[in-house]
């Protein structure tokens, strides 16, 4: 008898676990639609006309749900940007989407990011990359992240808690760099250890409203250049005047 | 005592509301604090209807039930904020989530309370006919006046929680003389001699503890580690935290070169005013990455031989433009502090070097210098664009930024200085399309052509207008420094595409392309199909921050959740969620008690013209009040100051009113004379206060005292007017005038808003000079 209700205990955990697991997934396969009609819809934006697919699919294979506060789990996979604690939000779905498509990143490639987070971009950036290295420097952040890494086991990405500032001199060069953290400049040190041919973004505005993102070029001189991008289509002018 | 009573009660509920938007700018943002008090002010409102349903009791049991309320107000003024702490509201979210909505509308609730057992302990005395009711009314406004003074000056020396606790004691002691009325007796009556004693010791031994919210930037650099605040300052206009960090540099420079960004920054003592965006004081003397930042323009147009004979440096929070004016070529410099506390701040570290410091608002140290002293450069800072556009802040008036401001720059200036302003990019450009379609409406587009230029970096674009046409020598060094630093070239006299748009590339050279179609034939109209409201900004019309244009709202709409929340401006939409709040909040606790009330042959006859008359003298009250505080800013220095002083002067001037009462009612020509001083104050206010900006702060106050003492003199009559009126012809009114008037007065608080910003506070002010005008009419022949 004892080893009955203990059989339908575990069956019924079982139960309840896989639906949740299938609702999480439905519903991240439901974001993943809603990025790609919002990148279809913002075409322009794209240098290949498109989000590219293994972005999306990258999107649809991270489960949001693991990098957001408990008692936000029901609202992991809404389009939108959701407090984390320490007055840190993990960024939109969509914004996630937007920067790493504009990283431009190749399975080898090693990647930096400054600003871990709930871990949710370096996350996203794992499965497309060969490394991902990652700065935090709120220490619970840091560990957290670095707890959270382990439990989905994405294993090729390595966390610590330092000053971003200074990037990450022993892994350097990078391929691509996102900086998620606030900057009033882009830190020299960071520009250095960007490989010749190598991108870097960072987001402009408030983790609410992303106001531009900045993408920063070195090129095979050394010289770098930057380019400031609107999220989406929109001309402020009207009529001839915006011709 | 009863009439001490209410000015101890009245002081306390309006030291209350001057109080909580102190505290709730320090724990939250300032955009909604406005809002939750104009929200909290329905507590009066609903007061009216609790009143009058609950006459019964409280005619029997006058004393238990005013004291009670009076206790009730200490208490819930105190432990509502408390509450509140625990409310996570955040407007960042407020676009992306629904539930932000209630949480707005819990803190609301909140502190509905407060207000309401205030307005509840006085609203019964006033209908309860056993007193003069000119002279409650006039203890009532005479305590609300000298409060709003009262706690601005605790606010210059005690902690503002301690403030709390001391208002909570005020009303407190305010209770004490109430639980003695006549009327009725209550079990324990002895109890409640002490009842409030009780309650002060209970609430000094409360702990209350300020807790800011995590959003806030100042507690997210609290969290890097080895970041300490170093001093903390409170005060009436903003609490102070100046941080530093050991292991940690701010490193904030905007506006630095790319190229040019140090490996290791200077030491950076970091300054927040009520915990916002900060500013940098750099202890350790003359900081070299200053010369690589775009405000350097002014100084690398010049020879290396030639120095700046003298630099003003406008509202200084942070020391970045003093070291640059300092370090590099100036014979004068001039620093304008408009807090003292920060020139504290700003003097403590001990290589600062020689200047001249004026302590003293911008504007009235350059009307107080007119004509005897001239500058060569006046740099106008990053701070003054820093308001966020886009939420309700930006519907806040700003008399920096506007075309008498522009003016008296461009007078100040000696021939060929030049005035520079530092402002930040954006994406689109919405601010500095303003600031210069402002410009081409102040000068002429082919002066404008010939004398100025503009160059960017990534985040930051510097505007310089020179007092006379840019030489060839200039022009040069403006490119060799533009080149040197990888700046943007976004304008000079004879630029060409090409030559824009380089190291900082947007998509399209749009920076260039806007300024070349503002200096263009077609600049007017090209403002005026822009997609943000780019208008020109005025003393009468401050709203610079306010981009909100009602033909591009839907479009933005649509593109918010694709990443274009940041192009949103959603000000005007806020108001209109508050108005409906008004209407559930005033429909839940105003309205439907008394329509549900089982005295129906009372609750039922409402006289619509009655109800007008109280509802029309309680907007037209507020639109007149409220346009006179936002219209004194420039004269009387700050926006705390002018509230407070407005307030207490209408206040006094409406309490001497309703007490002259007593002896003397008006006939139906002090209305027309009303009618008519009114026009001429505003008349004078709105469209030549600049005559009163040379004079000495004494005389400015003076002025304003004798010029508003009588209109609140004026203005405190129709309400005691019709109560009095109501008192011998429909008594059982008198809380349905109380709970209407007080129902306008919070409807008029975002109406002031809307219609301020789409006409202007002159408009504003008149509009309500015709709304006192129409009651008028109403009580002169229905009433």
């Amino acid at each position: 008898m004892k080893k009955e209700v203990l059989c339908s205990f575990f069956f019924l955990y079982l139960i309840c676990n896989t639906t949740q697991a299938d609702i999480y997934e439905s519903e991240r396969q439901e974001m993943v639609r809603v990025i790609k009609r919002h990148s279809e819809g913002n075409k322009s934006f794209f240098e290949k006309g498109k989000m590219e697919p293994k972005v999306l699919e990258a999107m649809g294979k991270i489960e949001r749900h693991q990098f957001v506060p408990k008692d936000l789990k029901g609202y992991a996979y809404s389009d939108r940007p959701l407090p984390i604690g320490y007055g840190q939000t993990i960024s939109q779905p969509y914004i996630v989407a937007l920067m790493t498509d504009l990283l431009n990143i190749k399975e080898n490639d090693k990647v930096l990011e400054i600003g871990t987070g709930s871990g949710y971009q370096a996350a996203v950036l794992s499965p497309l990359a060969k490394d991902v290295y990652t700065i935090e420097i709120i220490p619970p952040l840091g560990k957290e992240a670095k707890k959270k890494f382990e439990k989905v086991s994405l294993t090729n990405i390595t966390s610590k808690v330092a000053d971003g500032y200074y990037g990450w001199k022993e892994k350097a060069p990078f391929d691509a760099i996102v900086v998620t953290a606030a900057a009033s400049h882009v830190p020299p040190p960071l520009i250095k250890q960007l490989k010749v041919g190598g991108r870097m973004v960072i987001p402009v505005g408030n983790p609410f409203s992303v106001q531009y993102l900045m993408i920063v070029e070195k090129n095979k001189k050394g010289d770098v250049k930057t380019t400031q991008v609107l999220p989406v289509r929109f001309v402020p002018f009207t009529g001839k005047m915006g011709q | 005592m009863i009439n001490f009573s209410v000015f101890l009660i009245s002081l306390s509920a309006l030291s209350y509301e001057v109080l909580l938007i102190r505290l709730l700018s320090i724990e939250r943002w300032q955009d909604f604090v406005t809002m939750i008090i104009g929200l909290a002010l329905l507590g009066y409102g609903a007061s009216g209807t609790f009143v009058h349903l609950t006459r019964k009791f409280w005619e029997k049991n006058l004393g238990l039930f005013t004291g009670g309320s009076a206790c009730d107000f200490a208490l819930s003024a105190f432990f509502c904020f408390i509450f509140s702490q625990m409310i996570p509201f955040n407007p960042m979210d407020f676009l992306w989530n629904s539930g932000q909505f209630f949480y707005l509308l819990g803190l609301s609730f909140l502190f509905i309370l407060p207000f309401f057992f205030a307005a509840t302990t006085i609203g019964s005395l006033l209908s309860s006919g056993r007193f003069s009711l000119e002279k409650l009314y006039a203890s009532d406004l005479l305590g609300a006046g000298v409060g709003g003074g009262l706690i601005v000056f605790f606010l210059n020396y005690i902690d503002p929680y301690i403030c709390l606790k001391i208002i909570s004691t005020l009303a407190l002691l305010g209770s004490l003389p109430l639980f003695h009325l006549k009327g009725g007796e209550f079990p324990f009556k002895k109890v409640f001699n002490f009842l409030p004693l009780f309650l002060m010791v209970f609430i000094w031994s409360f702990p209350l503890k300020q807790k800011t919210h995590s959003f806030k930037p100042l507690e997210k650099i609290k969290l890097i580690p080895e970041t300490n605040v170093k001093q903390l300052k409170n005060g009436p206009m903003a609490q102070l935290h100046l941080l530093e960090s050991e292991k940690t540099p701010f490193r904030h420079a905007p506006g630095l070169s790319l190229k040019e960004a140090p490996l290791k920054f200077p030491k950076q003592w970091a300054l927040f005013k009520d915990g916002m965006g900060f500013t940098v004081f750099h202890p350790d003397g003359f900081p070299n990455y200053v010369k690589s930042l775009t405000s350097a323009l002014p100084y690398a147009l010049d020879s290396s031989s030639k120095k700046k004979n003298h630099v003003l440096l406008l509202t200084l929070d942070d020391d970045t433009l003093w070291w640059q004016a300092y370090g590099l070529k100036a014979k004068k410099v001039t620093a304008v502090f408009e807090d003292e506390r920060i020139f504290d701040l700003f003097l403590s570290p001990k290589k600062r070097g020689q200047g001249n410091f004026v302590k003293e608002k911008w504007r009235v140290y350059l009307n107080q210098i007119k004509g005897k002293e001239r500058f060569a450069l006046i740099q106008v800072p990053l701070s003054f664009f820093k308001k966020d556009s886009g939420g309700p802040t930006s519907l806040k008036e700003d008399y920096n930024l506007t075309k008498e401001s522009f003016g008296l720059l461009f007078e100040s200036l000696e021939e060929k200085g030049q005035v520079v302003f530092n402002l930040p990019m954006g994406l689109p450009p919405k601010k500095y399309v303003r600031l210069l379609g402002n410009l081409s409406s102040q000068i002429s587009i082919e002066t404008l052509k010939k004398q100025l230029m503009v160059i960017r970096n990534w985040d930051t674009l510097t505007l310089l207008f020179q007092k006379g046409p840019l030489e060839k020598e200039q022009l040069k060094r403006l490119k060799t420094f533009s080149q040197k630093k990888n700046f943007d070239l976004v304008y000079y006299p004879g630029i060409e595409k090409k030559e824009a748009n380089h190291f900082h590339r947007l998509k399209a050279p749009l920076f260039y392309e806007v300024t070349q179609k503002i200096l263009s034939n077609q600049g007017k109209e090209f403002l005026k199909g822009y997609k943000y409201k780019v208008d020109l900004v005025t003393d009468n019309n401050p709203f610079f921050f306010d981009f909100y244009k009602s033909e591009s709202f839907l479009e933005l709409w649509k593109l918010r959740k694709r990443g274009g929340m940041g192009l949103l401006d959603w000000g005007p939409l806020f108001i209109g969620v508050l108005i409906i709040q008004i209407v559930f909040l005033g429909g839940a606790f105003i309205l439907l008690p008394l329509i549900l009330s089982k005295k129906k042959e009372v609750a039922f006859n409402v006289s619509a013209k009655k109800g007008l008359y109280f509802f029309l003298i309680g907007l037209a009250f507020f639109f007149v009040e409220i346009t006179l505080i936002k219209r004194f800013i420039p004269l009387l220095g700050y926006p705390l100051l002018s509230l407070v002083f407005v307030l207490v002067v209408l206040l006094l001037g409406s309490g001497c009113g309703s007490y002259f009462l007593k002896w003397r009612k008006p006939k139906w020509p002090f209305f027309l004379f009303f009618i008519f001083y009114g026009t001429l104050v505003g008349g004078f206010f709105f469209y030549k206060m600049d005559l009163l900006l040379n004079f000495s702060s004494f005389l400015k106050y003076l002025l304003v005292f004798l010029f508003l003492f009588p209109l609140g003199f004026m203005m405190g009559m129709p309400f005691p007017l019709g109560l009095d009126y109501l008192k011998t012809k429909d008594k059982s009114f008198i809380p349905w005038a109380w709970a209407i008037n007080g129902l306008s007065s919070v409807f008029s608080i975002p109406l002031v808003t809307l219609v301020s910003i789409n006409f202007s506070l002159g408009v504003t002010f008149f509009l309500g000079l015709i709304v006192y005008g129409v009651a008028f009419r109403l009580f002169a022949k229905n009433l």
